[in-house]
């Protein structure tokens, strides 16, 4: 639980190329991992928290995230396995805060991976999920330049998976 | 210069080094590539020749000239070598960056992440597990993961076509326990009349199936004395089916055309 001391409290995050970020602890709480780290170093101010999988061009897209989502609510824990429940829809400001190129959208997803923000990966997966779904193999292949490495075999079975869906 | 330009530009120059090479001179004459066996079935011989041997002017002309060839061939190899080399250098320098934010891009990810994303892009109420056999058939690491995660498979997709083997092939993917769930329909409507049909395709699992969600287009009257295709009409024909379905929980007709809002026409989770 978060007291009103918290709330005025700063945080000094360093990322992996040595740079450092001061934030509002309202905002790097956000990442549970930090959080954590957060209540594991207690009351010193002055302790930076280290983020060496985190570069600070990424962190600084992911504080711009935490930044506008930092009075959201907790987030419900998993009460489903239920694919069907899953939605893909984003809000409008997270759609174009998610309007990187592919190699940013990846390293935004890994670096919320990593921090624990789950909200923030969600809207990673969806971005990546919304750009996969419904797509033939050939055009994935093709998005993230994926080469096929099927053997000859697999190819086969493939192939005769094909068949069985021109039912469509 | 565009992207593609750099690489078309080293491979002219291949082009053109092959062109110096066959321009080469070596003494007198220009060389070309027109070996005879015969001229090789001479040198073929050299090693049976002694230094001390004397010469004819027939084989001197002959072992001279092979000579030139071979010396030729040389400086075309080391040509070829060397643009090869320049045209490789010149793709590494263009495609390293590249590769190297691939390696930073979708092939980074973990397979857990890589999971997580293919539940939601293989999520369709209205494709079944179409998109999860896309998804298998992209590259061998793809289809392990698909293959995997088993609540990719559970939902089974019916039309009046529907190919048995996949939904066969759909059920060996979700293992032997997991729960199903089939989804009826078709390009217009679930004539009422085929629902004994799918019904009957689902009696090797119905004991698993957990949900059955039909679309379709009833007609406004719950129940109709000359229309079969109502509410009440399909929910009969459903139940008539012989089939034991303990873990059944949920039916979901939903309405595939919109009418008035007044009307009973979007009817869900009854």
């Amino acid at each position: 639980m978060s007291t009103t001391e918290d709330k005025t409290r700063k945080v000094k995050l360093v990322t992996s190329d040595n740079e450092e970020f001061e934030v509002d602890w309202e905002v790097a709480t956000r990442s549970v991992l930090i959080k954590h780290m957060l209540e594991d170093i207690g009351e010193s101010e002055e302790q930076a928290i280290p983020l060496p999988n985190v570069t600070a061009n990424v962190l600084k897209k992911v504080l711009e995230w935490c930044e506008h989502h930092r009075k959201d609510p907790e987030p419900a824990p998993e009460s489903s396995d239920d694919n069907r429940k899953r939605t893909l829809e984003i809000g409008d400001w997270d759609a174009k805060f998610i309007q990187v190129d592919q190699e940013m959208l990846f390293e935004i997803i890994l670096a919320a991976n990593y921090l624990d923000i789950k909200a923030l990966l969600d809207v990673g997966c969806k971005t990546v999920a919304n750009m996969i779904k419904g797509k033939q193999p050939e055009e994935i292949r093709k998005m993230f330049n994926i080469v096929n490495d099927f053997t000859p075999e697999e190819e086969a079975q493939i192939k005769k998976e094909n068949e069985w869906a021109e039912d469509r | 210069m565009s992207r593609l330009a750099e690489p078309k530009a080293a491979a002219l120059q291949i082009v053109c080094s092959l062109e110096a090479a066959a321009r080469l001179r070596h003494g007198e004459g220009e060389l070309g590539f027109d070996f005879e066996h015969i001229d090789w079935s001479h040198g073929m011989k050299l090693g049976d020749l002694t230094p001390s041997e004397i010469y004819n002017a027939e084989t001197m002309h002959e072992l001279a000239s092979n000579r030139d060839q071979l010396e030729y061939i040389v400086q075309l190899i080391k040509a070829l070598g060397s643009s090869a080399t320049d045209l490789l250098n010149h793709y590494e320098r263009h495609l390293d960056p590249y590769y190297a934010k691939l390696s930073r891009g979708i092939a980074s990810l973990p397979d857990e992440l890589l999971a997580l994303i293919f539940k939601y892009a293989a999520c369709s109420q209205e494709e079944g597990t179409n998109y999860a056999f896309y998804l298998s058939q992209v590259s061998r690491r793809f289809r392990r993961i698909s293959l995997s995660d088993k609540s990719l498979w559970c939902y089974l997709f019916f039309r009046h076509n529907t190919n048995l083997q996949k939904i066969a092939r759909s059920v060996d993917n979700c293992g032997s326990n997991c729960d199903l769930h089939i989804i009826i329909k078709d390009d217009k409507m679930v004539d009422t009349h085929l629902l004994d049909g799918f019904m009957e395709k689902c009696s090797p699992f119905a004991s698993r199936l957990c949900s059955i969600s039909l679309f379709g287009d009833w007609c406004d009257a719950w129940e109709y004395e000359y229309r079969y295709y109502t509410l009440a009409g399909t929910i009969n024909q459903l139940l008539s089916c012989p089939l034991s379905m303990p873990r059944l929980r949920e039916l979901n007709l939903t309405q595939s055309r919109h009418h008035d809002p007044d009307d009973r026409n979007h009817i869900n989770h009854i």
